[in-house]
């Protein structure tokens, strides 16, 4: 895939469950649809669970990694206003 | 000149020590109660400064202010601007704009710049000693490195809020335009805010100085046509409103009590006792499995962090509660209470010795019995599975049968798990089990705590049950 660029990062390392989420969560409704959030998490349930609540709340997750120190890297873009 | 500038990371507050080299004499800009007036206290002694007025920019509602106590301690004036006269429940030196503050050569002019308050005012500094130039200005959460200070920060009570938040935004835009902008560009600009602060926007630098002239050329919000334009930027790019905020501002404008000194008191078992009789909860931030193995009954386990135990305390429980912190080491429960004062939970003090103490003074400990997934796997009709996550995670993949208690709505709703069977609970791993188990066994049921929970499930290869997503 071609490189992402994100709008915004969020850098919840060190963070229990469930901040990430709920950081990422405050993070993307200050957003425009459309934009790309980047997180980066250290908590190891992240992997499953945050790409689970992404499709839950219907953004998209556009790429995730695992750096070689164990960090989880997500990149989501906003879901374009339902309402 | 003596100038220092004090940083709190987690709340992306600052703080200044401003004084005069020669003269040794100096003031403290918006203390925060997180860092403590002997921190400042001390850090002006180890300066061989002696404080002569303690200045706040405005009064603040994401942070509990030490302004009154440090003032108070070093026998100074507490300065604010003179339109918080009437709003505020206690005595302070009222400033006009304009008048003019001397600590030897040191000079500081207060401009009054209301908008993210209607008392905001900044501090022009000049150092004499060299010339009669402005140097740096303290510009509290007026104009911020690369944001503004946000004007929506209502308590909804328009006595007190003087303005409402249209009018705010247009008076902030007018204030850094008229006063700050025209200011030399060479002027130093020092917030009270930076980083993850909620008090800025998205734009807000995590460099907590800049210059006048830069802030002119790259300020977004300032760079909007119009005050109009900047409102509706300055909406449209806030972070979500501080949590606990009216709390804090009520404690600033002295309305509020904080029951607590703001710092950790020290109890002994006899007087944890007494306010669990009053109704006061122990919040044990110790890891769960520590917390499973002898607690104070009653006590709700929520494992220490510093980056979020704050943040979830907030989630998890009221904040109208009164909370004893039971951590060990004593650096450990110091460290929580300063963290859930500075979220606005009622903290009466911490447990001094931990549990050895208590034990010691023969009070009653209770025990959590702990389940592997091979214990829960083997015994599963025996139980009633309490799972701890999110929805989100339970869709993927749960245990048959178990029902959904999330940690953020457990306080609320712990009643609500089935009261046919004893009660196994897990979440992810165990921070969030630690939680609901005990609100749970709070709430007159056995509990079993299921350690490594759903990653130690899966680990073992036991079945689950998987929803598709709406």
């Amino acid at each position: 895939m071609s490189k992402v660029i994100e709008d915004r990062v969020l850098d919840a390392r060190g963070l229990m469950c469930p901040m990430p989420v709920v950081k990422a969560s405050r993070e993307l409704a200050v957003m425009q649809p459309g934009q790309v959030l980047k997180v980066i998490a250290s908590d190891r349930a992240a992997r499953t669970d945050f790409p689970a609540w992404v499709e839950d709340v219907g953004h998209e997750l556009l790429h995730s990694g695992q750096e070689s120190d164990g960090t989880l890297v997500f990149y989501v873009r906003k879901r374009e206003e339902t309402d | 000149m003596i100038f220092k500038q004090f940083r709190y990371e987690p709340a992306g507050q600052a703080s200044y020590l401003v004084a005069c080299g020669t003269a040794k004499q100096g003031f403290v800009v918006d203390p925060i109660a997180d860092l403590g007036s002997d921190f400042y206290l001390l850090e002006a002694a180890d300066l061989g400064v002696t404080l002569i007025g303690v200045l706040e920019t405005h009064i603040h509602a994401d942070y509990i202010s030490c302004a009154r106590e440090l003032a108070l301690q070093a026998g100074v004036p507490h300065h604010l601007h003179e339109s918080a006269l009437g709003r505020v429940s206690y005595q302070f030196s009222p400033l006009k704009d304009g008048q003019r503050l001397r600590a030897g050569k040191v000079e500081l002019e207060v401009l009054w710049t209301p908008g993210h308050t209607p008392e905001h005012v900044s501090y022009l500094v000049e150092d004499r000693s060299r010339g009669v130039e402005p140097w740096f200005v303290l510009t509290g959460d007026s104009l911020l490195v690369g944001d503004v200070g946000r004007p929506d920060l209502l308590l909804g009570d328009a006595a007190l809020d003087v303005m409402d938040e249209v009018e705010r935004a247009a008076t902030l835009y007018r204030s850094i335009k008229q006063r700050l902008f025209a200011l030399p560009e060479h002027v130093e600009v020092y917030p009270n805010h930076y980083g993850g602060s909620s008090c800025g926007g998205v734009n807000l630098s995590g460099k907590a100085s800049s210059t006048i002239g830069l802030e002119k050329l790259l300020n977004q919000p300032m760079l909007q046509p119009d005050a109009a334009g900047f409102a509706s930027f300055v909406r449209e790019t806030s972070r979500p409103v501080p949590e606990g905020y009216k709390r804090i501002k009520a404690i600033n404008l002295g309305l509020a009590e904080r029951e607590v000194a703001e710092l950790a008191v020290a109890l002994n078992a006899q007087a944890v006792d007494r306010a669990l009789t009053r109704g006061a909860v122990v919040l044990d931030v110790r890891p769960a499995l520590r917390f499973a193995a002898g607690h104070i009954p009653g006590a709700v386990n929520l494992q220490f962090n510093r980056p979020d135990l704050a943040d979830r305390a907030l989630l998890a429980l009221p904040t109208d509660l009164e909370i004893i912190i039971h951590g060990e080491p004593e650096a450990v429960a110091t460290e929580a209470v300063a963290l859930l004062i500075g979220a606005g939970f009622r903290v009466a003090g911490y447990l001094r010795g931990g549990l050895a103490s208590w034990e010691g003074a023969g009070k009653p400990v209770s025990r959590m019995r702990v389940l592997s997934v091979a214990d829960l796997q083997e015994h599963i009709a025996d139980f009633q599975v309490i799972d701890a996550r999110d929805r989100h995670e339970y869709r993927r993949g749960h245990i048959e049968g178990a029902f959904l208690l999330p940690s953020s709505s457990a306080w609320a709703n712990a009643s609500e798990a089935p009261k046919n069977l004893a009660l196994a609970v897990h979440c992810g791993e165990v921070a969030r089990s630690g939680l609901v188990a005990s609100i749970l066994t709070r709430a007159g049921r056995n509990v079993s705590l299921v350690a490594g929970g759903m990653s130690a499930w899966r680990d073992h290869g036991y079945p689950e049950v998987t929803e598709t997503a709406k």
